[in-house]
């Protein structure tokens, strides 16, 4: 049997249509990856006003701004620090975020991270990486935020620099009216 | 309407965001690669786990891929390998997680066509992958080279000793 032969013959198997089920569980999980990175990718846009609400409190009160909330700190074995502290706004309001409390729909939450070393950071929500970043030793106000929408449950940010990983519970959705 | 643009062409759309390019890659590729898969792992729970898989890391890393790289094909069969081969490593440190094959879905096989799934199960696992992308999915050397990170005569010489191979398991049959 020659080899023109042989490819010939073994030609005939290629492609195999998969399961209906294998084809819908596929295209759900890309769509549902693809809807957290267009939720996390708006917020790019939430960020600017954000930062111009705490300049202008800055300007026009005699008193700074809160300073962000230091929710969680931790060293690696390659001895990198990595510091975390979130700011919430919600409406007119710029605050201390305690990690885990309920949020308005709309709130966004931005971020502070220290490092004591140079790393890539990366911030995961459901197994998903929106951001990713090579950043120098010191504090960065991210760009990269999270805003809230209605009918989210409490969730889990993961804040990733080496092999240091950094949670950050994010408080439910509640509902203004009623305030549950 | 068939969408005739190239496959470099859907993945630079993939990149602005355009889903209707992902949904065409998709479809021109879900057949190819889970052939591909159901082989190189001789598992069908496996390969499903893995197509599932390969499909979402093409569209989390499209931002790696440039066509400076080589095609999108080669590129596409490279991560289903890898990612192939990483399950496969994760299964043998945790054997209490493999689970028995389920019985194979294709009951309407012809003898030959059994001949010929038997023949490439009974390949060692380097030969496999570079016959099935270059001869089954029909990619050219560079592409089999690229998809499996070897150079271009290495994967022509796995092609060679894997004909080699399957004539005498055919032919002895």
């Amino acid at each position: 049997m020659t080899d023109v032969e042989l490819d010939q013959r073994f030609a005939v198997l290629r492609g195999v249509e998969p399961p209906p089920a294998l084809v819908a569980a596929t295209l759900r999980s890309w769509e549902d990856h693809r809807r957290v990175e267009l939720r996390n990718r708006r917020l790019l846009w939430a960020l600017p006003p954000l930062a111009l609400a705490a300049t202008l409190l800055l300007t026009i009160s005699p008193t700074p701004p809160p300073a962000p909330t230091l929710v969680a700190r931790g060293v690696s074995d390659t001895h990198l620090a990595l510091d975390l502290r979130v700011v919430v706004r919600e409406g007119q309001e710029v605050r201390r975020y305690p990690a885990g409390t309920p949020l308005a729909p709309g709130a966004v939450l931005s971020f502070r991270v220290t490092l004591s070393s140079p790393a890539v950071l990366q911030i995961e929500h459901g197994g998903a990486v929106f951001f990713e970043r090579a950043l120098a030793a010191g504090s960065h106000d991210l760009e990269a935020g999270w805003v809230v929408e209605t009918g989210d449950t409490a969730s889990e940010l993961l804040f990733r620099a080496d092999d240091q990983t950094l949670r950050l519970l994010v408080g439910p959705a509640f509902t203004p009216e009623t305030g549950e | 309407m068939r969408d005739t643009r190239s496959d470099e062409v859907l993945m630079l759309a993939v990149q602005s965001g355009d889903p209707n390019a992902y949904h065409e890659l998709f479809a021109r590729y879900r057949a190819p690669v889970y052939g591909y898969l159901l082989r190189l792992t001789q598992k069908a729970e496996l390969a499903d786990d893995v197509f599932q898989d390969t499909f979402l890391k093409v569209y989390r890393r499209r931002a790696a891929w440039s066509a400076a790289q080589g095609s999108f094909r080669a590129w596409l069969y490279r991560i289903a390998t890898n990612t192939s081969h990483d399950r496969a490593r994760y299964q043998r440190r945790r054997p209490e997680l493999a689970t028995e094959a389920p019985p194979e879905r294709h009951h309407d096989q012809t003898a030959e066509r059994l001949d010929l799934e038997q023949a490439i199960g009974a390949l060692p696992a380097n030969l496999r992958d570079a016959f099935l992308l270059g001869v089954v999915e029909g990619l050219d050397h560079q592409e089999v080279a690229a998809a499996l990170q070897i150079s271009p005569d290495n994967a022509r010489a796995r092609m060679t000793r894997a004909r080699s191979r399957l004539r005498e398991l055919l032919e002895g049959a």
